[in-house]
């Protein structure tokens, strides 16, 4: 990427402020995001789509004795990043209305270094010519078609690299830079047989070219697609689940937001007020790890450039603490957790890096043979709009398997599966011993949910 | 944004390696947002987006390649990076002399958003937080937000088009949640337009945040809803989003042209009950939905979709025109110039009928009555789409019981068009955010309460499911 001065353009952005602040205390963080990114698709064996973009996006956070405006640009010349600045300032200056002492923060100083984490750039993008990325997603539809005669189409597929570099520059002298590769790609499938139609899917992500297996994801995504072929209705009633890798990862995704001492702080949260509490069934556990090698969440810096660090969440099902930023931190006299998470474009939040929990004993198979009667959860759909984040209720339309005494009977679909979040967890009886993906940044195994009332509402035939 | 001679030269750099059409999307969208927690304000953002994204075609092909620098050099460069990723025999035939595109300018503008007195904003930020406080001791949280975008576009292409417009988007935002016994529920209303910040002066921000907080103290104690099939009413305004999700999508050419919609080859057959006839249509004066040329810099204007039940047309983008052989519909949309246009929706609704809601509650033995939806998502490769229903009651022996939460409602988009058997006169359209292929963009939805004669319905409560008979 070319190299621009911007050590000297936030000097200067700092003195204009200074300036513009009569006298006021003004501290300036400024995130500067560039990226370079490809990405392709492909139609019957013929190139379909070809994107390219190269961006940079700079975002200030302002803060005028304490209280903070912020700003954006994706024009990064110097009088743009000026005029971004003063717009941050005079945000400062709005948000200061009402605001009290308790109220005001303060940029962390630079206690200590922090080396950018090498495992998470990789030199391969550029070992690979165009034609080589090409001929990747051409394979993506290609061996997904080959892989079973049942399948008709690859209607969406697609193959990504992605370049990126973040730095963070405060008034406080933090200086952080990381650089960052991603390749990912993705083969959503159409299968038919008879009257039965399917659609699935898979994908990937890596940070290192080379370590691409498009035949692989190819292979899943035409499984799930052709397993799912010929699904029956479920009758109504409850169910014992084995909920899939995936699928749990997907639902610890979820509850992710309210281990966030600002969701706790703003009432926001399901788990406020449960720390040393036993909110899940002892066979779980759960760590926010960012310092995993290459994983997809992983960051040697939080976005305040504190040093990262894992913490405990979960264990054996208690409610050992929350992820916190150097406000939340402080507001609540908890532990820094280094958890601050904004985007040039976004305000200080609080997230997670990797949510990792840990293998259990028991295979699939295990899990699903010590039941009478299962259903294995391969999908659940509608989370953005079946989930009420407030209460953990949801209600998500699903996929599956039927399972008795070991056997599969077949496919079941069109049945929509009922309860809530909190009580799912308490009802967890197993953790398996498999993961869907090991370097995602939700690690959990395929889960055996059972409990004292049987399992879960399930609303089909 | 940019000269003309500045666009022309982009434009012939596109169609250097052959490709037979370029096109530029230039845009400068600046955005702000307001809000308040806990009582104070929290949100106080400002921001600013530009770039621009050039297009090509060869034939089915489509090279795509953005950039946030525009100066003329790096317009060139990114023109000619495309041309050259693609190859191909040189063919080149220059773009040809523009004609500014013409079109109705309905939607009314005032003061861009940054001109407006932010004083005003706070004053409606704190009306709504506090008329919501008073409204319930059960509120713990209270979160109103205003979100102002002023978006910029240029279009140009290699047949001679040349397109420019502003658009102003103002939406308010009321979030609560509430905490009772243990109890809590979350919920949150929206209103928004085509329009600048005087539009907020006729928004009733009290009875926005009474509607919200009412729902959410209702909803609290509910019981859960009954699981299996039954007959839906599914009332006005957001009620629409079946329609958008069960067939909408699947209209849309992204999907056709793929043959991964269970509408392809269905154009002039019976795909509906006749009592349907939905519209798509980017014209409705100030909606939310609304454009004046589609971001490919073509006018924008009405489709009917469906008509008594007979597929009538799909929405179609220029790429899609292609593919299928369809006319473009004004429908070529995309979130910002970071994604390529792909046919998408805009003010998406069915036609209002002439039955009376009373009527056709009274005419279910035992159902649900939808009255407020929430969101949904549809495969349009099979149709089998869903959607959650925020605020619902129990229709037994022809009136209303008491109200039920967690009810989300399942099916396949044909299958359901065909079993809407009665719709009534109060067509109402609502404010929505779309996701697809080309990013989120504002759209509405809208209908008349309709009967669906029977829908699976997620709940979560075996009792009644049981009761039923289900």
């Amino acid at each position: 990427m070319i190299e621009l001065n911007f050590d000297g353009i936030f000097g200067r952005v700092e003195e204009v402020l200074k300036q513009e602040a009569s006298g006021a205390r003004v501290e300036v963080e400024l995130l500067l995001e560039r990226a370079e990114s490809l990405s392709l698709s492909v139609q019957k064996g013929a190139l379909e789509k070809f994107d390219s973009s190269r961006s940079g996006c700079a975002g200030f956070r302002v803060l005028l004795d304490g209280i903070a405006g912020y700003a954006w640009s994706e024009d990064l010349s110097e009088s743009a990043l000026v005029a971004t600045a003063r717009h941050a300032l005079e945000n400062a200056r709005f948000a200061s209305q009402g605001a009290t002492e308790s109220d005001r923060v303060e940029l962390i100083s630079d206690g200590e270094q922090v080396r950018e984490d090498d495992s998470l750039f990789n030199e391969s993008l550029k070992g690979l010519a165009f034609e080589g990325k090409k001929n990747r997603a051409l394979e993506l539809e290609s061996l997904t078609l080959q892989a079973d005669p049942r399948v008709q189409s690859v209607p969406y597929n697609g193959y990504s690299e992605v370049e990126s570099e973040s730095r963070i520059y405060t008034s406080r002298g933090v200086r952080r830079r990381q650089r960052r590769t991603s390749v990912s790609g993705s083969s959503y499938c159409l299968a038919r047989e008879g009257e039965s139609t399917k659609m699935a899917g898979d994908g990937f992500f890596v940070r290192d070219s080379s370590k691409v297996n498009i035949a692989e994801v190819a292979q899943e995504a035409a499984r799930r697609a052709t397993s799912r072929l010929g699904a029956t209705v479920p009758a109504t009633g409850r169910y014992a689940l084995v909920i899939d890798s995936k699928v749990a990862g997907e639902l610890i995704g979820l509850l992710a937001g309210s281990f966030s001492a600002k969701a706790v702080f703003e009432k926001n949260s399901l788990l406020a007020g449960k720390g040393g509490e036993q909110i899940a069934s002892p066979c779980l556990s759960l760590t926010d790890d960012p310092r995993l090698p290459g994983a997809a969440g992983s960051r040697s810096f939080d976005s305040e450039g504190a040093v990262a660090r894992a913490t405990p969440l979960l264990r054996d099902g208690v409610l050992m603490g929350y992820l916190t930023d150097s406000v939340h931190a402080r507001k609540m006299g908890l532990p820094h957790t280094a958890s601050a998470s904004r985007g040039p474009r976004s305000e200080l939040d609080i997230s997670y890096s990797n949510l990792v929990v840990p293998l259990g004993q028991k295979s699939l198979n295990e899990l699903l043979a010590g039941q009478e009667r299962v259903i294995y959860i391969t999908e659940f759909k509608g989370y953005h709009s079946s989930y009420q984040k407030g209460s953990g209720d949801f209600s998500f339309p699903s996929e599956g398997e039927i399972w008795e005494k070991g056997k599969r009977l077949g496919p079941v679909a069109d049945f929509v599966t009922s309860g809530n979040l909190l009580e799912l967890l308490k009802s967890i009886e197993a953790v398996g011993s498999r993961l869907h993906r090991p370097d995602g940044a939700i690690r959990v195994p395929d889960l055996l949910v059972a409990g004292a009332q049987g399992g879960l509402m399930v609303a089909g035939r | 944004m940019l000269s003309h001679s500045t666009v022309q030269k982009v434009l012939d750099a596109g169609l250097e390696a052959g490709a037979d059409f370029a096109e530029i999307f230039v845009e400068q969208t600046d955005s702000s947002e307001l809000g308040l927690t806990d009582s104070k304000p929290s949100t106080c953002m400002v921001g600013r987006l530009l770039g621009a994204g050039i297009r090509l075609f060869y034939g089915h092909e489509q090279v795509y390649v953005t950039t946030s620098d525009l100066d003329e050099t790096s317009l060139l460069e990114a023109a000619r990076g495309a041309a050259r990723s693609r190859g191909g025999v040189r063919a080149f035939a220059a773009a040809a002399a523009f004609n500014k595109t013409q079109w109705d300018q309905i939607h009314r503008y005032g003061t861009p958003p940054l001109q407006y007195d932010r004083g005003k904003k706070l004053g409606w930020l704190k009306l709504m937080d506090q008329v919501a406080r008073a409204r319930s001791p059960w509120v713990v949280q209270v979160e109103p937000l205003l979100m102002e975008k002023t978006q910029n576009v240029l279009i140009a292409n290699s047949q001679g088009v040349w397109a420019e417009e502003t658009r102003h988007y103002v939406r308010a935002m009321c979030a609560v949640t509430l905490e009772d016994q243990g109890q809590r529920q979350s919920t949150h209303e929206l209103d928004g337009a085509l329009a600048t910040s005087e539009y907020f002066e006729k928004v009733d921000f009290a009875a926005l945040a009474h509607r919200v907080v009412d729902r959410a103290s209702l909803l609290i104690h509910a019981d859960y809803a009954p699981a299996g099939e039954m007959p839906v009413i599914i009332d006005s305004g957001f009620g629409g989003v079946i329609f958008h999700e069960a067939s909408g999508h699947g209209l849309e050419t992204t999907a056709v042209a793929k043959n991964a919609s269970v509408f392809c080859g269905k154009m002039g057959e019976k795909v509906a009950s006749s009592c349907v006839t939905a519209i798509d249509d980017g014209t409705v004066a100030g909606a939310w939905g609304s454009i004046g040329v589609d971001d490919e810099g073509r006018p924008t204007r009405k489709t009917v979709l469906i008509e008594n039940g007979v597929l009538k047309s799909y929405i179609v983008d220029e790429m899609g025109a292609r593919k299928t052989g369809y006319a473009p519909t004004g429908s070529g949309r995309r979130q910002n110039y970071k994604l390529a246009p792909a046919s998408r929706m805009r003010n998406t609704y069915i036609a209002a009928g002439t039955d009376r809601l009373e009527d056709m509650i009274r005419d279910v033995d035992y159902g649900l009555y939808a009255k407020v939806m929430g969101g949904g998502s549809v495969t349009p490769g099979t149709g089998e789409y869903n959607f959650s229903v925020q605020e619902g009651y129990i229709i037994r022996n022809g009136k209303l019981e008491k109200p039920v939460k967690g009810a989300t409602l399942i099916g396949r988009g044909i299958e359901t068009l065909q079993k809407i058997t009665r719709v009534a006169d109060n067509l109402e359209l609502a404010t929505g955010m779309c996701g697809s292929v080309s990013g989120s963009i504002p759209v509405t939805v809208g209908q008349p309460a309709i009967t669906v004669s029977s829908l699976l319905v997620g709940g979560r409560d075996a009792a009644k499911a049981s009761g039923m008979g289900a």
